[in-house]
């Protein structure tokens, strides 16, 4: 079973992913904020990382930094959780090593296609 | 199993519904999804405080949305802090409808079981005003906005049982969007309250900055500055200063600064020269010319021939002739006259041409860095020699390097006053 860890400081959202994703067998963990978020993605090793940017304290930025400079969490794939459309948040988070983009408010068939294609596409690097 | 699926699906589409209905930029729920909540809250209180925020709509049209929104996400944040430190718990605040920005608040009660009431609301409304006004002064300046970027009002949601609650809440939140706009001179009248009673009450602070003589170091005189002791209406001396001109409240207030400073030098000045601070309008108080304030400076020891009155003009002379008639009959009474910030604002050499003052104060911005800057450095020489013709002794302000201080030495500037010598400060009776 996949495991997909999501940090969001908005309950709504986790709770919403977590129904939406488990629906397609994946097992769900949720982090209410950056710093749980981090020592949950050492503990379990998820296959992907959504990762919400705007959360008090350690933003989705500083997170995204600290999971990519440690080796026991560096290879994981991180998807960033948005609500701006600017195109400038894209091209920052592609240099600091996210790989996809969900903006809030999303569609679940939407989630769960983009979930799939990058757990797809890890899969196969993996197999290489 | 199948029911709870059901119940998972449920909970699923609610959550969706709730996510298109959230603002996730501003982190707030839109009125639809908080109806039920302010509906269940009703019925224990009978009645609901409604505090509203709404940005003036001109700051978008002129400087373009995403302006707009960075206003609206730094309103976001000052009222996630207000939440934590003055509201309760059960307390909501929403947005009319996401991205489109003004802010409801939802007060049920004022302790966790009495009914709010028109003083606890006016408490928030302070509250929030005095925030919003002192974080964002950066904004206001940047936006051409300088007395405020959004209104705040207040009103109640009354339970009525005949009157649908959707429409009793819209029509009580319309109400409070209406009292925001007679709000805004509410917020005035009270800053000219607060001026008031800065004046009745002397409540001000008075400090002093040495005037020293660039070639030996010599404290030549003191110039009194003025710093505000509350802080919840104006935020430094210039905010007070410029609102007492706005409301021509700007005589008063320069007598009570005045009256403390020389209060203050009592016995200390010791020969020393005390620079007083006077608007240009100031210059026409008829409380120099009645011998009013001469007396008062005779009451402390002093003679005017150690005061110098340091004009600042604030507004454009008008009446050039009329003003230039007024500072020759203070000069002829006793005082010296100094023109303050020359090289900036509305000091023109048209003013020192037909004053020549004993001395002028150069403005700091034009002596920041001018051992860097070749033109600032030749615009100061050039001014020596008129300064020589006209018999005026030129003051530099605002000295703060080092560096500075040597390249006004080499220019031959007689006197200077600075960080890089000494901030403004209580006067010390044993100093020398």
């Amino acid at each position: 079973m996949k495991k997909v860890l999501v940090i969001d400081d908005e309950k709504d959202i986790l709770e919403l992913i977590s129904i939406i994703l488990s629906d397609e067998g994946i097992d769900v963990y949720k982090a209410e904020n950056g710093g749980l978020g981090y020592d949950t993605a050492r503990e379990i090793k998820p296959d992907l990382i959504l990762l919400d940017i705007m959360m008090p304290e350690l933003d989705g930025w500083e997170v995204l930094k600290m999971l990519k400079i440690d080796d026991e969490t560096k290879r994981i794939p991180v998807a960033m959780l948005t609500c701006k459309t600017e195109t400038r948040d894209k091209v920052f988070g592609i240099q600091e090593g996210a790989i996809d983009y969900i903006t809030k408010p999303f569609s679940p068939e939407d989630l769960v296609a983009r979930v799939g294609a990058i757990l797809t596409k890890a899969n196969g690097r993996e197999n290489r | 199993m199948k029911k709870e699926k059901d119940v998972a699906n449920l909970r699923k589409e609610w959550l969706l519904f709730k996510g298109a209905l959230f603002d996730h930029e501003l982190g707030f729920p839109t009125i639809p999804i908080v109806v039920n909540d302010v509906r269940k809250s009703i019925g224990s209180f009978q009645k609901i405080g409604i505090v509203y925020v709404d940005v003036i709509e001109s700051i978008e049209i002129i400087h373009g949305w995403q302006k707009f929104d960075q206003i609206l996400l730094r309103l976001a944040n000052i009222l996630k802090g207000l939440r934590s430190d003055l509201m309760h718990s059960e307390d909501i605040i929403a947005i009319k409808a996401s991205k489109v920005g003004g802010f409801i608040v939802f007060i049920f009660s004022k302790d966790t079981d009495e009914e709010v009431d028109k003083e606890f609301m006016k408490t928030i409304m302070d509250a929030l005003q005095e925030r919003i006004f002192s974080r964002t002064e950066d904004l206001r300046r940047k936006y051409l906005f300088p007395k405020t970027i959004c209104h705040v009002g207040m009103d109640f949601l009354y339970f009525d049982p005949v009157v649908r609650f959707e429409r009793n809440l819209y029509s009580a939140i319309d109400r409070a969007k209406n009292n925001a706009y007679s709000q805004t001179t509410s917020f005035w009248e009270r800053r000219n309250q607060e001026l008031k009673r800065i004046i009745i009450n002397n409540d001000i602070r008075t400090v002093f900055q040495p005037i020293l003589n660039l070639g030996n170091g010599d404290i030549t005189g003191y110039e009194a500055l003025t710093r505000v002791s509350s802080l919840e209406f104006f935020n430094d001396a210039e905010t007070l200063f410029s609102f007492a001109v706005q409301t021509e409240m700007i005589l008063e207030l320069e007598r009570i600064c005045r009256k403390n400073a020389v209060k203050m030098v009592k016995y200390a000045l010791k020969n020393k020269k005390l620079f007083l601070n006077v608007s240009a309008k100031g210059v026409m108080d008829p409380e120099f010319m009645d011998g009013k304030f001469m007396k008062g400076v005779e009451d402390t020891g002093h003679s005017v021939n150690d005061i110098v009155l340091e004009i600042t003009e604030r507004l454009a002379i008008k009446d050039i002739e009329l003003f230039k008639s007024a500072v020759k009959k203070l000069e002829s009474s006793g005082f010296s006259v100094a023109i303050d910030d020359v090289g900036a604002g509305y000091s023109t050499l048209h003013t020192i041409a037909e004053l020549r003052p004993t001395y002028l104060k150069y403005d700091m911005a034009l002596i920041r860095d001018i051992n860097k800057h070749a033109i600032k450095r030749d615009l100061l020489e050039s001014l020596v020699p008129f300064a020589k013709k006209i018999n005026s002794t030129i003051i530099a302000e605002g000295i703060e390097t080092k560096g500075e201080f040597e390249v006004l030495k080499e220019i031959g500037i007689e006197y200077g006053q600075g960080f890089f010598f000494a901030k403004p400060g209580p006067l010390l009776r044993d100093e020398t």
